[in-house]
């Protein structure tokens, strides 16, 4: 449920964006254009719309002034009426009309031409005594002409008796008199557009204005409030689209840009056209403004992210990734040789062009007299290119030969085969490289050979510092015991003899470490590397030091698997590993403190970890594994100081990992192997 | 009768040495100081053993020991200061008996000078009459119908459980034991925490069969795996 929303909420909040933005956009043209626009077509203007009585709109001034001119024309035409000047049957506009005394037509019985006799149900009263009008609005006088000038019906009454009004016409009028009575609150649906029809209009355009004008933007300031709160989940939707877009050639996008570009002026244009004059496919075109915009975003959204890698992403870098990829299979020489073929090649859609003018050169009489000598010059000039181009390619080609004979010999060089000097042509361009490369592969042989000298030499220096040390050791030892076997010898004596031998046997073992930690050092420490269980060997190791564990002051913890653990090692080697490890935790450790040996498992390793607590201060940042360190510096107990040292050759030997922590006086230390699927051999049934 | 050994070595102080060790056991010493000497000397009809140094100024000990071979068959130990296996290796090759690595101990060297010249005068007549059923490994020999453990044809005293345990690893010389299974056929109980039990008795019997039980020829521990007696 949660990832769920979580992978649907970056697509909520760019809907809302989405949609709050185009909302906004349509409604504020919308208003601007519905406020700018005053254009008749439409019946109830957006100002009338919202008035609250139907005869305060300009649009019943202008009905009722037609009304009235229809009522004058009709009394003073000459023609003959068939039927009444307005609808007889519309109870929401009571007329009378007369001329000279005489009535010529009304729809009404009721006496209109007076505010006493205004039936019941109407409120409006307009009476034309045939030089000016007279209007009453719930029996109130209403002032008809203002300054006397008529300005258009939206702000006057269309009525004769302006001062700026037509003479000629008013003055056929001064015999008529008419009255026009309108209802309070139309009702009657006639055939024509009457009162009623206004009131219906005023109130669907209420309700057109408030789903065109009020509804979207409030929508979409609500879905834009919506976005701001999640806009790093739009963050996300939009890279995600980057995303997306990102994989789409450049080449693809700026072909796509031309179509946006006449959306784009199609928009404009419907928009600067509809300011000017409404026009349906003006506004069809207006329409074009959100696709343009949002495709723009999209533009600008791919920009935004993809910046850097927009190059990246195009027909051509993929052709030129293609090239390099297929290039790598081929040797230097194939490579530049298609290179220069990849010049040529492109060089003839030109050569291609220029041919193509010739016929047409022909055809333009003007040209003949000039023509055979630019032809001539046209083609020697091509052919001289496409000689000079060849030539170019066979000297490069040559080259290349040697370059790749070159390389050919610095790789094998490279590999450590043994090569001879480089044979190059007379003349040719890399004779040099190749001499130098010859002088440094002689200078990088004779180091060599220096420095295998010197290892041998090193290892042989150790064998006999090593032969040097062990037969004084030997006629040492040899003669210690000899007066060990001494009769009758005082008891100091006997004791100087003890401290003699224990000396000896110690100068004996740390002569058997250096030796072998030397060896190690020269990478000449032979191992034979067998599946075991590395349980089962810290058991055995742990039972072979018993007694001397037991007569440690400090406490053993041992936590090993009963279950095999099977590596890969050495196992006398890793044995003097452990023994190593097992009496310097033995020997260093505080009194009473507590030595924990842990076996663990972890991710395809076997890793056993030996923790104790040092008796003396640690001191920090000192490389236990390096041969003669030890924690105290004064050297004053026993040890050769090369136990850690040992302990992390062996196993770096058998392919172990080794490692040391110290923290404060934690001592830890860490033998780790990757576990392995060999078993030992399987042995007969014992007898 | 005093057998008589041949010391071998450039370093005088070491010959001398050896010497003294040896005569403190009853044997005749002779003396040399490099190759040449060793082989005038090695004509003496008494000698029964070399102890032969390698690195030697006129003849050296390998090639001293070559030639010797040629003519006389008694027990050559080599004595050298090189201890990597290669060179024992070499040396064994060359027709030497036993290897002995500088500096060595007092005590090891006169055991193994006693073992080899035990096996090589007592033993000799026994060596070709193999008794019946006998299961020999160097300079061990188990008769498992007696159920005696002979080490340079001496018995060796074993506890009940350590002859038990000597019995399967005998009968079985090479194969690898795991403590395990020891135990479940010595103790016939179920195994639980073996391995000190098992290795406790191990190092008992190692002071009993081996020349230096520090590091054992025959009685070996293969770590990580178990135990065993290795086939010499």
């Amino acid at each position: 449920m949660d990832t769920k929303l979580r992978s649907i909420k970056p697509a909520l909040a760019l809907l809302a964006f989405v949609l709050g933005v185009s909302l906004l956009l349509y409604s504020g043209a919308a208003w601007l254009f519905l406020l700018t626009n005053t254009s008749p077509s439409t019946r109830v203007s957006l100002l009338d719309a919202f008035q609250a009585d139907y005869q305060n709109t300009s649009l019943f001034r202008r009905m009722l002034g037609e009304d009235l001119y229809a009522l004058l024309h009709y009394a003073t035409s000459t023609e003959y009426y068939s039927s009444a000047p307005l609808a007889e049957d519309d109870t929401d506009l009571l007329y009378h009309v007369e001329k000279d005394g005489r009535l010529l037509a009304s729809n009404t019985s009721a006496d209109l031409s007076a505010l006493d006799g205004l039936p019941e149900g109407y409120n409006f009263l307009l009476i034309f005594n045939g030089e000016t009008a007279s209007i009453w609005k719930d029996g109130q006088e209403v002032n008809v002409y203002g300054d006397g000038f008529y300005r258009g019906w939206e702000e006057d009454w269309y009525v004769p008796g302006y001062a700026n009004g037509s003479t000629h016409d008013e003055a056929e009028y001064a015999q008529v008199v008419a009255c026009l009575a309108a209802a309070k609150d139309p009702a009657s649906s006639t055939s024509g557009y009457g009162f009623y029809h206004i009131v219906q209009d005023m109130s669907r355009m209420r309700v057109l204005l408030i789903w065109l004008l009020v509804v979207p933007p409030a929508a979409g300031v609500a879905l834009l409030v919506w976005y701001i709160l999640w806009r790093r989940y739009k963050r996300r939707a939009d890279q995600a689209i980057a995303w997306f877009t990102g994989h789409i050639w450049l080449e693809l996008k700026a072909a796509l840009l031309l179509p946006l570009v006449f959306l784009w002026s199609d928009a404009v244009t419907g928009c600067i056209g509809l300011f000017i004059r409404l026009n349906s496919s003006l506004l069809f075109w207006a329409l074009a403004v959100l696709p343009a915009f949002w495709w723009s975003c999209l533009y600008l959204n791919d920009v935004r992210y993809n910046f850097g890698r927009l190059r990246a992403h195009s027909f051509c870098a993929a052709c030129v990734r293609l090239f390099h990829r297929q290039a790598l299979a081929w040797s230097v020489q194939q490579r530049m040789d298609r290179r220069a073929v990849l010049q040529f090649v492109l060089c003839i859609p030109f050569f291609l062009v220029c041919a193509a003018q010739i016929p047409g050169l022909y055809s333009r009489r003007y040209y003949t007299g000039l023509l055979p000598l630019l032809l001539a010059l046209i083609c020697l000039g091509g052919a001289a290119l496409i000689a000079a181009q060849i030539r170019l390619m066979t000297a490069n080609r040559k080259a290349m030969a040697d370059m790749d004979r070159l390389l050919t010999h610095i790789q094998a060089a490279g590999a450590g085969q043994p090569v001879g000097s480089l044979e190059l042509p007379e003349g040719s361009d890399l004779a040099d490289a190749a001499a130098s490369l010859d002088q440094m592969e002689k200078g990088l042989r004779t180091a060599l050979i220096e420095q295998m000298k010197s290892e041998r030499t090193k290892i042989e220096l150790i064998a006999n510092v090593s032969h040097d040390l062990k037969t004084p050791l030997t006629s040492i030892v040899s003669y210690v015991e000899l007066l060990q076997q001494e009769e009758g010898l005082p008891e100091h004596v006997r004791d100087y003899i003890r401290i003699l031998a224990d000396k000896s046997q110690r100068l004996q073992a740390m002569v058997r470490d250096v030796f072998e930690v030397s060896k190690a050092a020269a990478g000449n420490l032979p191992v034979t590397v067998e599946p075991l269980d590395y349980a089962k060997l810290l058991r055995q190791t742990l039972a072979d030091m018993s007694e001397e564990i037991e007569r440690a002051s400090a406490v053993l913890r041992p936590s090993l698997p009963e279950t095999p653990v099977w590596i890969e090692a050495d196992g006398d080697r890793l044995y003097r590993v452990f023994q190593n490890l097992i009496s310097n935790a033995l020997k260093y450790a505080l009194d009473g403190s507590r030595i924990y040996l842990d076996l663990a498992l972890e991710e395809g390793q076997a890793a056993a970890v030996i923790r104790n607590i040092s008796r003396d201060e640690l001191p920090q940042g000192v490389d236990f594994t390096q041969r003669f360190v030890r924690g105290d510096s004064s050297r004053t107990d026993g040890g050769s100081g090369l136990g850690l040292s040992i302990a992390r050759t062996f196993t770096e030997a058998c392919g172990g990992s080794f490692s040391l922590r110290t923290e404060a006086d934690l001592f830890t230390v860490r033998v780790a192997f990757p576990l392995t699927n060999r078993r030992p051999a399987e042995v007969p049934p014992a007898v | 009768m005093n057998e008589c050994i041949l010391v071998v070595d450039d370093d005088a102080e070491i010959v001398k040495a050896i010497a003294l060790l040896l005569e403190k056991e009853g044997y005749r010493v002779l003396k040399a100081y490099n190759g040449m000497e060793a082989l005038e000397l090695a004509v003496e009809p008494e000698l029964r053993l070399i102890l032969m140094d390698v690195m030697m100024p006129k003849l050296d000990g390998l090639s001293a020991v070559l030639k010797i071979r040629e003519r006389r068959n008694l027990p050559i130990l080599i004595l050298s200061a090189k201890s990597e296996d290669t060179d024992k290796i070499l040396g064994l090759s060359m027709g030497a008996d036993d290897y002995i690595a500088k500096p060595f101990h007092p005590q090891e060297l006169v055991a193994r000078v006693r073992s080899h010249l035990r096996r090589y005068t007592q033993l000799g007549d026994v060596n070709a009459a193999v008794q019946a059923g006998e299961i020999r490994s160097g300079r061990l020999c188990y008769r498992p119908e007696e159920r005696v453990l002979l080490a340079d044809g001496e018995p060796v005293r074993l506890t009940a459980t350590e002859l038990k345990i000597v019995d399967l690893l005998m009968r079985n010389v090479g194969r690898i034991f795991p403590a395990e299974e020891i135990y479940r056929r010595v103790w016939g109980e179920e195994p639980y925490a073996t391995e000190n039990t098992v290795m406790v008795h191990i190092r008992r019997i190692r002071e009993k069969i081996e020349l230096n039980p520090k590091e054992p020829e025959y009685l070996k521990v293969v770590w990580g795996i178990g135990y065993k007696i290795e086939k010499h």
